[in-house]
């Protein structure tokens, strides 16, 4: 991509709505999904001619936020209040946890604890297919996988979750402690 | 994937659509507007990493480097092909705090001329019992085509194998307890409770167990942990729990087994696990 402040605003304006969903959801409040979105551009704009055209743009994306999920605490934190900015309006425009809460139903609850009981690895290959849309080849351009490994993955989680619904029974259907979705999809940061 | 499978994975994945907690779509609004074009003109106004510039060679050296590239296409096909030779081996390894995610060692480009190679290299790290060398050929498949342009950890490529064999090994302790075969159950056996101690598996799981924690209080097998019960049930010779593990469902997901290609499918492979991977054993052993 040419580097310049203008083909920067066209990835940003083409890009952001896709980043903010998945930084949302993978994020425990709007301060973390603010900095994570910020961090991603900010890596976007050093690395402009590194990123590819089109809608591979959006694939790289995730990869870069990806990595500064995991990375966690390392986050370089600069332009803090511009961060807070964002995160006041994305606070604003979300659901509070709470809503979501009251939103959903036992099932939707003992689904979303049976995710967040799956490994890191399985639950990003699922929720890049199920959240994001992604297919295998896709989700192989986020991860750096071949796309047949990514298919390996899936079939391994899917029967994974498959797995932890079955047990959790109808007894666990009934509670809805789990906490909310955002919480619950947590990506690990280790 | 069987049609019964893929079903099923659909099935998930609606219902994590149901879940999904951006359901509506992203926020937007004047206010977020606002603050990311804020965001986007502050991040502009960061310096950018100079670009390399290429040093341009001068006009005698790049008339003779064409003269020396002309002749050696005329010269033959083997000194145009050491020319267009794209190595594997990078010499660059991950951060290790990606381990997790993407496994340990050396990052390799999959689009390198020798990637089959090396990747073929580095299934020897680990052994296959007599008769199952189809087991690692097929491991082989998922790097065909090389479909991403981001290097793979070597990690990542020896894990796979390693998983495979283990699967193997078990397999083949299955076939000569059945067949009453004492001494190549007790061979195997032997194979089986070392698999911990395993290269890859030592580098990248060095404290394998069966529960680590989760988000939210949950917990999943580490990388490898999930051989030890398998470990367990053998070295107690105990055929219906190695049979309970393979057909159960905390521990069989990375039990498996690739299977024969099928081109009518959409996915080119069955990938056999669960109740269909212990059928499928069962009916080779008889």
């Amino acid at each position: 991509m040419n580097p310049s402040p203008k083909s920067f605003e066209r990835l940003v304006q083409e890009t952001r709505t896709d980043l903010l969903a998945y930084a949302l959801r993978r994020t425990a409040n709007a301060e973390d999904a603010a900095d994570v979105v910020s961090e991603t551009y900010l890596i976007a704009w050093r690395k402009l001619d590194r990123v590819p055209s089109g809608s591979h743009a959006r694939l790289w994306l995730f990869g870069v936020a990806g990595n500064v999920l995991r990375r966690g605490a390392e986050r370089d934190r600069r332009h803090m209040a511009l961060r807070e900015r964002l995160a006041d309006e994305l606070r604003d425009a979300i659901p509070t946890p709470q809503h979501i809460d009251a939103d959903s139903g036992t099932a939707t609850g003992t689904l979303r604890a049976g995710l967040a009981s799956l490994s890191p690895r399985d639950r990003e290959v699922l929720t890049l297919t199920a959240w994001e849309g992604l297919t295998p080849k896709q989700i192989a351009a986020v991860t750096g996988l071949p796309a047949n490994l990514v298919r390996v993955r899936l079939h391994r989680a899917r029967a994974r979750l498959a797995a932890r619904l079955r047990n959790a029974g109808t007894s666990d259907a009934d509670r809805d402690d789990a906490p909310s979705a955002r919480y619950t999809t947590k990506m690990s940061r280790t | 994937m069987s049609n019964q499978s893929q079903r099923s994975g659909h099935r998930i994945d609606h219902a994590l659509q149901a879940c999904d907690p951006v359901a509506d779509g992203a926020p937007a609004g004047v206010g977020l507007d606002a603050a990311l074009a804020l965001l986007v003109d502050t991040i502009v106004n960061e310096p950018r990493p100079a670009a390399r510039r290429r040093r341009r060679l001068p006009s005698r050296a790049r008339l003779a480097l064409a003269l020396v590239a002309t002749v050696a296409s005329l010269g033959g096909g083997a000194a145009l092909a050491a020319k267009l030779f794209v190595p594997t081996r990078t010499g660059h390894y991950p951060a290790k705090w990606t381990f997790t995610a993407v496994g340990p060692g050396e990052l390799l480009n999959p689009r390198g001329t020798n990637f089959r190679a090396v990747m073929r290299a580095l299934s020897r790290e680990v052994s296959y019992p007599t008769g199952y060398g189809v087991w690692r050929e097929r491991v082989s498949w998922w790097a065909d085509p090389p479909d991403t342009w981001l290097p793979i950890p070597s990690g990542e490529i020896r894990g796979e194998f390693a998983a495979s064999a283990f699967c193997a090994w078990v397999a083949d302790w299955r076939r000569q307890v059945t067949d009453g075969s004492q001494s190549a159950a007790a061979r195997d056996a032997v194979v089986i409770s070392g698999a911990l101690r395993w290269k890859i598996v030592r580098a990248w799981d060095p404290h394998p167990r069966t529960s680590v924690p989760g988000d939210n209080g949950s917990t999943h097998p580490s990388q490898f942990g999930w051989m030890i019960p398998y470990i367990q049930a053998v070295g107690a010779g105990d055929l219906r729990q190695v049979n309970r593990l393979i057909a159960g469902e905390r521990f069989s997901g990375d039990f498996l087994m690739y299977g024969q290609p099928v081109p009518s499918l959409k996915s080119p492979r069955v990938i056999l696990t669960g109740r269909r991977f212990l059928r499928y054993l069962d009916r080779e052993t008889s």
